[in-house]
């Protein structure tokens, strides 16, 4: 079992033991069962999935870095949300919103933002369609 | 002092009165609230500065602009001073002045403020604000703060990065301390090294990671001045106004023993009177 950690500045977002964690890296998705090596690296924003038993759950993460020493996942990320934190309607209205800005704006730090924001409705997407697939 | 006027006097200390006794306990839930999350931000806090610890202990300085001071940058430093937007609340405020006029140079400083009055202070002395961040959530300004930080440091306008504010300690004490926040420097214990230290992978180079780390260490490390800050505003308004209720709760009575004490007298002067008089009638 592993044990792992889920930090964000706010608070402690979960400490379980599980199976394996599979978290989006700078180079590539990357699982961690157990013993695995010494590991230091930096994460994206994407998705965790993590297996516990026959449960397997999954997460949204902002950016961040991971620990592991084989034992123990330490996930030190900006945010991060469960499935049931976020909703549908949200989600589509903030992705028109980037994509209406996107198109109109002339200014690059705002269409770096809106592209921030897309980027941010399509990995949540992503997730509540997890949900369908794999009803816990 | 006649009658009147000293009932007018109870009437209006109990109305300040129940005015510092409603904000006591405000500040009571804010400064509640402030402190879990001082005590919930700790636990990525001392989590982040471990992994810095572990894999920067062995990195070269070299390796990021933030590790030491560069030596063509100007002797000048940029100071953070996070004060609060409202007053009331006792010496903390002060305190923290009484601090920076000893501790900085005024004069070979630039200053970035949080907080109207720690704002009108530094003007008051002379310091040079080049940012203002008075704000009523000052959290959501740390990203900006963060990036005219780095700026100024990395662009060399800086060599030398401080934070003045007052760090919460417990509910009845605060202590104004001045943390450098740039360059980095962390607390090594040699033998934690010579042990603990293990191989790491790093992925995915070293160079890009530990600029990372470092650039969001040095974010957090703002972030949770903050929090401390807000934590020790609050429960030093709360012991401020908590003082303030008691000290008029004496107001109140001494002046109602004095109410009573020239009600008696004009008892007995009127009881006076009517003896003298009916003696007078008799005699």
């Amino acid at each position: 079992m592993l044990k792992l950690k889920i930090i964000t500045p706010r608070k402690l977002v979960k400490e379980i033991d599980v199976e394996s964690v599979t978290v989006p890296t700078a180079s590539g998705e990357i699982t961690i069962l157990q013993r695995h090596a010494n590991l230091f690296s930096l994460l994206i924003e994407g998705i965790v999935k993590i297996k516990e038993d026959k449960k397997e759950e999954f997460m949204a993460i902002g950016g961040g870095y991971l620990q592991t020493d084989g034992r123990g996942v330490t996930i030190l990320v900006s945010k991060a949300y469960g499935q049931n934190d976020i909703n549908e309607g949200q989600i589509n209205k903030a992705y028109d919103e980037a994509k209406k800005i996107i198109k109109t704006t002339k200014d690059q730090a705002q269409k770096n933002e809106a592209v921030a924001m897309m980027r941010r409705a399509i990995i949540d997407t992503k997730l509540l369609k997890k949900r369908r697939h794999n009803p816990l | 002092m006649n009658i009147r006027e000293v009932r007018k006097k109870i009437k209006s200390s109990t109305n300040v009165k129940k005015i510092t006794k409603a904000l006591e306990m405000v500040s009571a839930i804010k400064m509640r609230k402030a402190q879990s999350e001082a005590i919930e931000a700790r636990v990525y806090q001392t989590n982040l500065e471990e992994i810095i610890k572990k894999v920067a202990a062995k990195a070269d300085p070299k390796l990021s602009l933030l590790l030491q001071t560069q030596k063509d940058a100007i002797d000048r430093t940029l100071s953070i001073v996070i004060s609060t937007n409202k007053g009331l609340c006792g010496s903390y405020n002060f305190n923290l002045y009484r601090f920076i006029i000893k501790n900085s140079q005024v004069k070979n400083s630039d200053f970035i403020v949080i907080g109207k009055k720690g704002g009108l202070f530094i003007n008051s002395i002379g310091g040079q604000v080049i940012a203002d961040f008075a704000d009523n959530q000052p959290l959501a300004n740390v990203s900006a703060i963060f990036q005219l930080v780095i700026d100024g440091f990395t662009k060399k306008k800086y060599n030398k990065v401080n934070v003045y504010y007052n760090k919460f300690i417990s509910t009845l004490k605060n202590e104004p301390i001045a943390e450098t926040i740039l360059p980095v420097t962390y607390k090594q214990e040699e033998s934690f090294i010579k042990e603990k230290i293990e191989e790491f992978l790093i992925e995915p180079d070293p160079r890009v990671l530990i600029n990372q780390l470092l650039n969001s260490y040095v974010e957090e490390k703002i972030r949770d001045c903050l929090i401390q800050a807000i934590a020790g505003e609050h429960s030093s308004r709360m012991i401020a106004m908590k003082n303030a209720t008691e000290n008029a709760n004496d107001v109140i009575y001494n002046l109602t023993l004095l109410r009573n004490k020239i009600r008696q007298e004009k008892i007995t002067y009127e009881l006076l009177d009517m003896m003298t008089a009916k003696e007078s009638v008799e005699s």
